[in-house]
């Protein structure tokens, strides 16, 4: 399937199959960069998405769109060094949008009976035992998310604020504010 | 002050961390996510692309040489016979460019209707016959990979799910070839010990020329919310239409296998991976050579540590400064923000455009 007409690109013969091979090649990179990303950061996406939506099967849900969208967007990705941020950015921005659906089902359906706890609640049992885990559940949504990938995920002010499409003054208020709450939770508590 | 607020860092990072080891995710993580990525839409699609690509390079070409001619005969035309047909040869020759580019542009549209996948799904089903491959699965294109909030929200209950009345899927050489880590699947987070980019072994299945896979596509909430009316639940032509001759047992069975684990691509050079779920043998069907002159070499010939993101070519994005776009224009309000350096994506991509403002900001309190 080659195009020998001297009058098309340049006098190059065409091949359809360039496009082809370049998808490909594309494609493995993107397999190769995944399967490692999954290997060193899995867990560790997890653990964001779970202290975000109280629901490790719905944090493993999150994360693994994450990843299905970074191998999907690959080629759009020029910086494969940057997958991780973006793997992370994925990360919160859909457990965002799950609190936000969340909220609105709460709303819509009705309360469950109380001697009838779901699966969901005995999965979230386990994290709820902490204090400090129920107050931090107890922030608004973007300063848990502040104390979350600032002191679970370890980030930079800058690389929260830019994960969070923030600025960096966003991130400190938030900050302060937020740990300004959770020690009086805490203190009320003790 | 400052040194107790320290320690208080110190605390709430401490429980975090407690939390978190306190939830342990489950181990097939990685099985889920090549299950949603093999969702069958490659193969054929790629090759649809890269066919209308070349005619479409062959209609331009052809289209300038015959423009060029009937440029040259109004002249003589208008030296015989006046003006009159002079004017009517320009009218065909507006009727003529009109009348492809028309054309053009209806195939390019039926690509995106569901009928145009199905029609392409069975055309990338027939090139697999005719190379020795197994059938395209569903018709379903573009996975795009944003399922949006909504699918981590019903994640509870389609959690781990593979229906198994699903078809089969095309393990295309990309997507469909995730290798599983061998020695454990969900290492300890941050840890830079435990990272492994690309074992030989989990190299080992990419090859393109691994047969299709009849692994079970699970319910992928991102392809289904994308393709309304994706023809892929009910699409049983791409599986009867498996003239496959491949002695793969996977492939033998496409459509009715509903084994919870997907197969993996076996590759003709593949080691005997430990994560290989199925027992392919080592060369199930040859590849389609014959329809595939692109298939690259095999994937175990491919250096471990090949860098991955390198080589990404031929981005259809406009390319500009990567600046950091956080996501959130596009279908898919959940869609990340790319990365600082990430290409900024046209808009079809809410993953990695960039548009800055966040629509979740009203989530925040």
């Amino acid at each position: 399937m080659t195009a020998t007409d001297p009058g098309e690109v340049a006098g190059r013969p065409i091949h359809v199959s360039e496009t082809l091979t370049a998808a490909m090649a594309a494609d493995r990179n993107a397999v190769h960069a995944t399967t490692a990303l999954y290997t060193a950061h899995y867990r560790s996406l997890v653990g964001l998405a779970v202290l975000l939506v109280r629901d490790i099967s719905t944090a493993e849900e999150i994360v693994q769109d994450s990843f299905v969208a970074m191998h999907s967007n690959w080629r759009r990705l020029r910086d494969s060094g940057k997958a991780l941020w973006y793997l992370r950015q994925c990360v919160v921005n859909r457990s965002r949008s799950v609190i936000r659906h969340r909220m609105v089902v709460d709303r819509k359906v009705p309360q469950l009976m109380p001697d009838m706890p779901s699966a969901e609640q005995g999965a979230m049992a386990l994290l709820e035992r902490s204090a400090v885990i129920a107050a931090l559940h107890g922030l608004p949504a973007r300063q848990r998310e502040v104390l979350v990938l600032r002191y679970y995920a370890d980030l930079s002010e800058a690389q929260i604020a830019s994960a969070l499409g923030i600025s960096r003054g966003t991130v400190k208020s938030h900050a302060a504010r937020a740990m300004t709450s959770l020690r009086e939770v805490l203190e009320r508590e003790a | 002050m400052s040194q107790h607020s320290g320690d208080y860092e110190d605390f709430l990072r401490g429980a975090l961390h407690a939390a978190v080891d306190s939830a342990q995710p489950a181990g097939d993580g990685l099985e889920r996510i090549r299950a949603r990525l093999t969702t069958p839409h490659p193969l054929p699609v790629a090759w649809l692309m890269a066919v209308c690509s070349w005619v479409a390079r062959r209609a331009r070409g052809s289209l300038d040489s015959v423009s060029a001619w009937l440029q040259t005969v109004p002249g003589e035309v208008h030296r015989r016979n006046g003006a009159a047909e002079g004017r009517y040869i320009e009218r065909l020759r507006l009727v003529t460019t009109v009348a492809a580019v028309t054309v053009l542009l209806a195939i390019s549209v039926s690509t995106l209707t569901p009928f145009g996948r199905h029609v392409i799904s069975q055309a990338g089903s027939a090139l697999n016959s005719i190379g020795g491959g197994e059938p395209a699965g569903t018709g379903q294109l573009g996975t795009n990979g944003h399922s949006g909030g909504g699918s981590g929200v019903t994640g509870a209950a389609t959690h781990g799910g593979q229906s198994p009345g699903q078809p089969a899927a095309t393990c295309t050489p990309g997507a469909s070839a995730l290798a599983i880590p061998p020695a454990k699947t969900g290492p300890a987070g941050p840890g830079p010990a435990s990272t492994s980019p690309a074992n030989p072994s989990s190299l080992a299945s990419t090859s393109p020329a691994s047969p299709p896979a009849a692994s079970t596509s699970p319910a992928s909430p991102p392809a289904t919310s994308t393709g309304p009316a994706s023809p892929s639940p009910a699409s049983p032509p791409q599986a009867s239409t498996a003239p496959a001759p491949s002695p793969s047992p996977a492939g033998s069975t496409p459509a009715s296998t509903s084994s919870p684990s997907p197969a993996p691509c076996t590759s003709p050079t593949a080691s005997p991976s430990p994560s290989s779920s199925s027992p392919s043998p080592p060369a199930t069907s040859p590849p389609p050579a014959s329809t595939a002159p692109a298939s690259p070499p095999p994937a175990s010939t491919a250096p471990a540590t090949t860098a991955p993101a390198t080589t990404a070519p031929a981005s259809p994005a406009p390319t500009s400064s990567g600046s950091v776009s956080p996501a959130s224009s596009g279908p898919d309000s959940t869609g990340p923000s790319s990365p600082p350096a990430a290409s900024t994506a046209p808009a079809t991509d809410p993953g990695l455009s960039t548009a800055p403002a966040e629509p979740e900001d009203s989530a925040s309190g």
